[in-house]
């Protein structure tokens, strides 16, 4: 069940790596800022299946990390959506 | 057993929050299927993580990662959100953008 879980999780990441390189799906930069911003929640789930593998509890800090990182990225990276005018 | 169901559904959770980002028409539909349903995921596997390592420090891990995501996604969505909406339209000038 966890091979199962490991899979789902990957596809979803390579689904939103696509979206993230395909300009077809991208219309906007608020996209590309969404887009990285469910990456980032989406490495910590990654972070914490590892640790569920090794069955060592060391990966969770890294998940810590990610997810500070990830706030702290869509924070800086929403400053660069211009506003729409009117 | 119920360290690995709650790990699947937290990454069932975040396939939906991927299908939702391709299904959904625009920008602030698609900031509702990413940050709820990946709020969800990490519930889960952050639950997961701490029926799996129960030691006091894990706890504490898991506890703050818990916390700071679910503090800091419906910031991330506002910070988002407010770059959308024309400043003609957002309460009448009241509420800056983050």
């Amino acid at each position: 069940m966890l091979n199962a879980a490991t899979i789902i999780l990957g596809l979803s990441v390579l689904i939103t790596l696509a979206t993230l390189g395909l300009p077809a799906f991208i219309k906007s930069k608020a996209d590309k800022v969404i887009l990285i911003d469910i990456l980032t929640f989406q490495v910590l789930g990654l972070c914490i299946l590892l640790g569920f593998y090794n069955n060592d509890p060391q990966p969770l800090q890294f998940g810590l990390l990610v997810s500070m990182l990830g706030f702290l990225s869509t924070i800086v990276l929403s400053r660069f959506i211009e506003p729409p005018k009117s | 057993m119920i360290v690995d169901l709650l790990a699947l559904l937290g990454s069932l959770s975040f396939l939906i929050a991927s299908i939702g980002l391709i299904r959904m028409p625009d920008p602030i539909a698609r900031i509702h299927a990413a940050t709820k349903a990946s709020s969800l995921g990490v519930i889960l596997f952050t639950t997961a993580a701490a029926i799996k390592f129960p030691t006091a420090g894990n706890l504490f891990v898991t506890a703050t990662i818990l916390v700071l995501v679910l503090l800091t996604a419906p910031m991330a969505c506002q910070a988002i959100a407010s770059r959308l909406i024309p400043p003609s339209e957002r309460d009448h000038g009241k509420n800056p953008p983050l």
